[in-house]
């Protein structure tokens, strides 16, 4: 579905991806797990369309995607639930979710699956009419991927949801994750290693911009190296 | 009290013209984080595209209005596309657009006295003479009646157009968050090219009307762009209600200081203004200050 190939980004000199190959097939979670730095958000940010690169090229359902703009990206049905989450502080919850749907013109559909977001995250529901900065940060992280979904995505790329989010919120947002994946194909980037790599069926080890590893996620879980550099030992 | 009354018709007339070239600096301000210091070479476009329009051509005076208002929109987009955008692609410094956009403002200005000619033209007569009476209270000159319909007509379409159309939601998706709207679906080079669009034809309603007011000439932009800038900030740059009120004020402000004062500190009260609320209140009266994303 996804197929990313000798992908290289530069930040001013800093070699930020260096022939970075990824694989996503349809139905599955795939997880890129890295420390801080590591690239694992350029490489959603350039599938997206926010960076450009350098070389390599990146196909989604076998169309050439690497040089299009980023609301063509998004209309061919990549979400991207950014890092820090960026919602729209100064707009309402249901204006966020709007925005997700912003290329969708079926009125009956958006609110159909803005049912189905407040069916997943009930808490947005009753937080509708709020202002989305008011929100915790767990609801944002809920906002945020709700948004995404909103745009009935094929492909969701997901960025540290649960960054800066308490334990039990984090298993929260995991199990939606995992309901989530029962009709979207999901590219999951994470710090915490020990969630994506129970909730994903294969990951990738990105390590100071390359692919150091990769295998099923069952592999990568009892790995000696995975377990003491991203799982505390 | 009828002179008080006077003064006011005659500072709203006049705060409509900053008031409707201010929101395009804010418009602007908002979705590239930017002053936009050729905005005012628009406002001089119009007056002249309108002159041309009646005297050479003789179009009425409505279509030239009209013709003048889009001609200048595309201008100002034109701006956008061969100056900024460019610039843009390449990840300039916002430092890098501003001083653009003030050679910009030279080179229209300029463009004007070397192509055309530095003389001031007196607009051909296209609205009654006289004045008109209102409830015996005060008189105004048809033209100031004109810029003040003007002005609250297009001040609310704006409004409109922001809060409840897909693209002024656009908008401002795009202030509040360029790469979170990109996300969206959101085209972030079109969006861009219509908030120019709308910043242009409000500027150029305010550039053809002070050319009927005034005269034309190819300052027309430049003393009016600077002084609606001060409008802005004093209002509170990125903030649409502010400009409005930024330019009432300065309008009000302006015209009550010529009168019951002296008609010599008239240019220097908006600077003044500019000046205090830098100092005092940077993020203006009715701003909100910008907030740095880390």
């Amino acid at each position: 579905m996804l197929k990313v190939e000798g992908l290289n980004v530069f930040y001013g000199g800093i070699h930020a991806l260096a022939d970075v190959c990824v694989e996503v097939e349809e139905g599955e979670i795939v997880t890129i797990i890295g420390a801080n730095g590591a690239g694992k958000s350029t490489l959603l940010r350039t599938i997206s369309g926010l960076v450009r690169s350098r070389s390599g090229s990146i196909k989604f359902r076998d169309r050439d995607i690497t040089a299009a703009p980023s609301h063509e990206i998004v209309a061919m049905g990549i979400a991207h639930a950014p890092e820090g989450r960026r919602i729209f502080g100064n707009l309402t919850v249901r204006h966020n979710l709007r925005l997700g749907a912003f290329l969708r013109t079926r009125a009956s559909e958006i609110e159909r699956d803005m049912e189905r977001v407040f069916r997943l995250f009930p808490r947005l529901k009753e937080r509708q009419g709020q202002l989305a900065g008011t929100l915790s940060g767990g609801e944002q992280q809920m906002l945020c991927m709700g948004r995404a979904l909103m745009a009935a995505p094929k492909l969701l790329l997901l960025d540290e949801p649960s960054m800066g989010l308490a334990p039990v919120l984090v298993q929260e947002i995991y199990r939606e994750i995992r309901r989530i994946r029962e009709d979207v194909t999901i590219l999951l980037v994470e710090q915490n290693a020990y969630q994506a790599l129970r909730v994903a069926d294969r990951g990738y080890v990105l390590e100071t911009g390359r692919i150091v590893m990769q295998g099923p996620c069952a592999q990568l879980r009892d790995d000696p190296v995975v377990k003491k550099a991203y799982r505390g030992g | 009290m009828n002179e008080f009354v006077q003064q006011v018709l005659n500072g709203l007339a006049i705060g409509s013209v900053y008031a409707l070239v201010a929101v395009g600096y804010t418009l602007v301000f908002g979705v590239l984080r930017f002053i936009n210091f050729a905005h005012g070479s628009v406002l001089t476009f119009a007056a002249y595209v309108s002159l041309f329009s009646v005297l050479v051509f003789k179009v009425p005076f409505p279509f030239a209005f009209g013709a003048s208002l889009v001609l200048s929109g595309l201008f100002s987009i034109m701006i956008e596309r061969q100056a900024y955008r460019p610039l843009r692609a390449r990840g300039a410094p916002n430092l890098n657009l501003l001083i653009t956009s003030i050679g910009v403002s030279l080179l229209v200005e300029n463009a004007i006295i070397v192509f055309y000619s530095a003389d001031f033209f007196v607009f051909p007569r296209v609205l009654p003479s006289g004045t008109v009476s209102l409830l015996g209270l005060a008189t105004a000159p048809p033209i100031d009646l004109l810029l003040t319909a003007v002005a609250v007509f297009l001040m609310s379409a704006l409004y409109m157009f922001v809060n409840f159309s897909k693209m002024g939601v656009a908008i401002q998706a795009l202030a509040h968050d360029r790469d979170a709207a990109a996300l969206m679906g959101i085209n972030i080079n079109l969006t861009i090219a219509y908030t120019f669009f709308i910043a242009g034809v409000m500027a150029s309603s305010a550039g053809v009307l002070i050319g009927i007011k005034f005269n034309v000439n190819p300052y027309l932009g430049g003393l009016f762009g600077v002084k609606s800038f001060a409008a802005a900030v004093v209002g509170g740059i990125g903030s649409i209600p502010g400009s409005y009120f930024g330019g009432y004020l300065i309008g009000l402000l302006e015209t009550m200081g010529a009168g019951y004062v002296s008609s010599n500190y008239k240019d220097a009260i908006a600077f003044v203004l500019l000046v205090l609320i830098l100092l005092f209140k940077p993020s203006g009266l009715l701003g909100r200050g910008i907030q740095e994303k880390v």
